[in-house]
């Protein structure tokens, strides 16, 4: 296992994309919203909500694409193909998953990064560590949602569905647009996603408000159903042929 | 080469497969003993694939059982005695040949060294190169060696050589006759009767997912009984040729007249008698391609299995 997911983790570094997409535009993003909207008395409490909110944005499309390559490999038959080796179906989509938490793991650092080294986000190295923790976690759901996308979509709609599906998540969650300036229906659906408890979640760290019970709940669910679902869809996949 | 509790290292009985209405294989037995290389040859349809997916374990059969080694094929392919190379299974293109080989080396139990793998299959110069930049030949032989990474006992091979172009098809069959030199079992699908005829100890024809011929390719080929006389024919008729004397079948092919014959003896004694001018004369035994035909035809009765 240790082999095929050091040849992903590999095969998705090496594509020029997936450098620009997920590591480069939440750092630019940052970059700007921050120049943009980080100013006046709250300037140093908004800096580290876009820091969050940006590095989730940039956590969450890296996990759900790399879930979304799933439906490129069934169409070429890699999966077949690794049905021929003693590795058992779990196996795969275990290190798919595994892939997706790796490669989510550079946006949030150097969102991170750039945060304290330009815009001078001042925390110390326990809370840098305890945002980073619980923002990675929060990526779980991300990784067996990207799964999902791989295991229902075609070769040809793989890109597309994965793309809305990071921005329904992003846009809902009040990650690329802040839960409060959402109307209050709209908050209530935030408050269902995943994606506005990664952002929650990490921001709790810097304030010293603990872990909300109800974050890690929504997160467990998501995570728990989708996971689910990619085991019924790959048993079916697998069985079908 | 590993104990196998039967001794066969392919046993299949009474596979049935149906895709809907279509029966892809229609109760099929097969039984191939260990250091074996066996052509598996139909027309499109015939159920090669079915057979081949039922054998790997890739499909699930509506009944009969399938044995490699006297395991299932899933435990027969966790020990890596079984490697396999398939039209239909494929590889991102973004990996190189070389990480396909590590790859494959890593998950199996008891496989040969990457380098090994490289050399035997020739692709060591193109190691560093991803699978979708290769040449159509250039993949086969990477499909080739990530069959051959664990190390098998067996090999199944579907289609292994199309797209290859004839030096590649010489190369690769001589690496596999290294491999098989030490007894290993080999069991191929192909559409090109020449391999079979020249590679393969054993010939199975399937038609309408059944076997209807089995046997050495000499046994296979006399199944289509008779020998062919071909000639120029100045002024050649057909009705007048084919009512010769042992004479069963006329064609003309280009300038020259095919005769085929069930006593070529009579019918070239006639056919000279009848038409002086004649020349140019062949007789010839009927080739693998020739059975393959008469066997498989839509018009051959399917439900004689033809015992040789």
């Amino acid at each position: 296992m240790g082999v095929l997911l050091v040849s992903e983790v590999r095969r998705i570094v090496r594509s020029p994309r997936f450098l620009i997409f997920t590591v480069g535009f939440p750092v630019v993003y940052f970059l700007i919203f921050s120049g943009l909207y980080a100013t006046g008395a709250d300037a140093a409490v908004v800096t580290v909500v876009l820091m969050l909110n940006m590095a989730a944005f940039g956590a969450i499309s890296a996990a759900i694409s790399t879930g979304g390559r799933v439906a490129v490999e069934r169409a070429v038959g890699w999966n077949r193909q690794l049905r021929l080796t003693p590795l058992p179906g779990w196996a795969y989509l275990a290190v798919k998953a595994g892939v997706a938490m790796l490669v989510a793991l550079p946006a949030l650092v150097l969102t991170f990064a750039v945060a304290g080294l330009v815009k001078h986000v001042d925390l110390s190295f326990v809370e840098w560590l305890r945002v980073l923790l619980a923002a990675w976690l929060g990526v779980l759901p991300f990784a067996a949602i990207g799964l999902l996308v791989g295991t229902m979509a075609t070769q040809d709609s793989a890109q597309s569905m994965a793309t809305v599906t990071m921005l329904v998540f992003s846009l809902l969650g009040g990650v690329l647009i802040p839960a409060e300036v959402l109307p209050a229906a709209m908050v209530t659906v935030a408050h269902l996603l995943p994606s506005y408890w990664l952002a929650e979640v990490a921001r709790d760290q810097v304030s010293g408000g603990g872990v909300p019970l109800q974050g890690v709940a929504v997160m467990l669910v998501w995570l728990v159903v989708a996971g689910a679902l990619v085991a019924v869809r790959y048993r079916r996949d697998a069985l079908r042929v | 080469m590993r104990m196998t509790p039967d001794g066969a290292a392919v046993r299949i009985t009474g596979l049935a497969k149906s895709y809907g209405p279509v029966r892809a294989v229609d109760g099929l037995d097969l039984t191939i003993a260990p250091g074996e290389v066996v052509a598996l040859l139909g027309p499109n349809g015939a159920g090669k694939s079915t057979t081949i997916d039922a054998l790997l374990g890739l499909t699930r059969p509506d009944a009969g059982e399938v044995a490699l080694f006297g395991r299932s094929p899933r435990e027969a392919m966790s020990r890596g005695s079984v490697g396999a190379m398939l039209q239909s299974g494929g590889f991102p293109d973004d990996i190189t040949a070389g990480e396909l080989v590590r790859l494959s080396v890593a998950l199996f139990p008891d496989p040969l060294t990457p380098a090994e793998v490289l050399r035997r299959t020739g692709i060591a110069d193109v190691a560093g190169q991803r699978f979708g930049r290769l040449s159509g030949g250039q993949k086969q032989r990477v499909r080739f060696a990530v069959a051959l990474a664990c190390n098998p006992d067996l090999l199944v091979l579907d289609e292994p050589t199309v797209a290859m172009d004839v030096a590649a098809r010489r190369e690769f069959w001589a690496s596999m006759r290294e491999f098989t030199a030490d007894g290993r079992t080999v069991l191929f699908a192909t559409h090109y009767l020449a391999e079979a005829e020249e590679f393969a100890d054993r010939v199975v024809l399937l038609r309408a997912g059944r076997v209807v011929a089995d046997g050495s390719v000499a046994q296979v080929r006399a199944l289509a009984s008779g020998r062919v006389v071909s000639a120029v024919v100045p002024g050649a008729d057909e009705g007048a040729l084919a009512a010769l004397p042992g004479v069963t079948g006329v064609a003309a092919v280009g300038p020259r007249t095919r005769l085929t014959c069930d006593d070529s003896d009579a019918a070239l004694r006639a056919l000279l008698a009848s038409h002086p001018d004649a020349h140019d004369v062949e007789v010839t035994a009927h080739g693998l391609e020739d059975a393959f035909v008469a066997l498989t035809a839509e018009s051959a009765v399917a439900t004689e299995t033809e015992r040789v």
